[in-house]
């Protein structure tokens, strides 16, 4: 009987990123499932069940329930495990991180998703990944800099650790290491990116750190 | 929050579906608000005027107690916390996260797939491809997704018999001009049974585009 939370996961995936870090800030233990994208394994018959949505992040309660999205299932982690709060108390506060993370969530991330590729390379030969996702990324990320600009101390938002942070650092990560983006255009996001990514909970929840990697 | 004194503001574009779910929201939480109408066919978010206005030059945006809030899923979420009446998520951490999952698959598994600058991405590289065309795989996979959470959790409404903040998510998603020459209802028959109940009600009320000033 499955005792603790069990996470879909894959290496590289920036949204299953998201969660481990989570999920490391709150010291939760948990039980990782690993689904290679690559070879197609979320869309099989054998995971059906486990992934009702086709893709990971999904989070299996030990009650059976499976939790899908990100952002629902970063939700539902910090009301249920209040150690290490990331979102603030304020409202306004509350509100400027959340729309944050959806700024990556549905704004960019959406855009560089397998889905995204498979369907585009099936019109374009030769077709870019990195190009086409450093013109996406080059208008959000100015964005995502404004935004920085105006909240930022040691980290996204002020100087303790948001929900903020667990979305920022893999789609800079990913848009670094993946897309060649040159980040020393953006200074705020690098900077707050150097505060964060060495950070031990963060370094553990990065892609060539998992036990998938390849 | 005391709501004598007030001001809201919601920069919205009438009819679009990603303004229209915040409108929605404030209407079901009985609150006043001054629309300010941005040309969102004409990009008029990225002109100089508007950036004068809204440095992020996004919307939806609302502007409340002096304050700019942006992304309709966190304004959702402030509404919902700082005016409680007509409760708009369950009470349970679990519940909430269908609700949420729910939003989210609307809100970053279909809009970006019918939003204005995807089909500028993609024509820099397929040109002879119309809108219908580009959406309609990616739409299909997200209303299949949503179709099975409302098939499984809904009643009346999304999730259950109560409106949620996924009804205010996914009634917009079918009928915002935006997204409504994509997709056929039809396909989707628990979601179809829903948006029929949402058409029933006031705070759903479609706001024709040449009604703003």
């Amino acid at each position: 009987m499955q005792q603790k939370l069990r996470l879909y996961t894959y290496f590289r995936s920036s949204t299953s990123h998201r969660i481990r870090i989570v999920l490391n800030l709150k010291e939760i233990d948990y039980e990782p499932k690993f689904v290679n994208l690559l070879q197609g394994e979320h869309k099989s018959e054998d995971n059906k069940q486990e992934l009702p949505n086709q893709a990971v992040p999904a989070l299996h309660l030990p009650d059976g329930t499976i939790l899908i999205e990100s952002m629902a299932i970063a939700e539902y982690l910090d009301e249920v495990y209040p150690q290490k709060k990331l979102l603030p108390q304020d409202p306004v506060l509350k509100a400027k991180v959340r729309g944050f993370c959806e700024l990556i969530n549905s704004g960019m991330h959406p855009y560089q998703n397998l889905i995204m590729f498979e369907w585009i390379e099936k019109y374009v030969e030769k077709f870019d990944r990195v190009e086409f996702v450093q013109n996406v990324l080059k208008s959000e990320f100015q964005t995502m800099e404004k935004l920085l600009l105006q909240n930022h101390g040691k980290y996204s938002f002020g100087d303790e650790i948001t929900l903020a942070d667990c979305f920022l650092v893999p789609q800079v990560m990913g848009a670094i290491a993946r897309f060649k983006l040159d980040i020393t255009l953006f200074p705020t996001i690098q900077e707050v990116y150097n505060n964060l990514k060495d950070l031990p909970q963060f370094y553990k929840a990065q892609p060539d750190q998992q036990p998938d990697f390849k | 929050m005391s709501t004598s004194r007030l001001a809201i503001r919601l920069y919205t574009y009438r009819g679009y579906s990603a303004p229209w779910r915040v409108s929605i929201m404030l209407k079901l939480k009985q609150l006043q608000f001054q629309p300010f109408f941005v040309n969102l066919p004409k990009a008029e978010q990225l002109s100089n005027m508007y950036s004068q206005i809204n440095p992020l030059q996004i919307v939806p945006t609302l502007e409340i107690n002096g304050q700019l809030l942006h992304e309709s899923m966190a304004i959702a979420e402030y509404l919902e916390e700082e005016f409680p009446r007509n409760k708009l998520l369950p009470k349970s951490p679990l519940e909430k996260a269908i609700v949420r999952s729910m939003c989210e698959t609307v809100n970053s598994g279909i809009h970006p797939y019918h939003a204005s600058r995807f089909y500028k991405y993609v024509h820099n590289y397929v040109s002879d491809i119309n809108r219908q065309e580009i959406s309609e795989p990616f739409l299909e996979r997200g209303f299949t997704a949503l179709n099975a959470l409302v098939e499984k959790h809904g009643g009346d409404y999304a999730f259950g018999n109560q409106v949620t903040i996924a009804d205010a998510f996914l009634y917009p998603a079918f009928r915002g001009d935006d997204v409504s020459y994509l997709v056929n209802l039809d396909k989707y028959p628990a979601l179809k049974k829903v948006v029929e109940n949402l058409d029933q009600l006031p705070e759903f009320a479609y706001e024709h585009p040449d009604s703003q000033g």
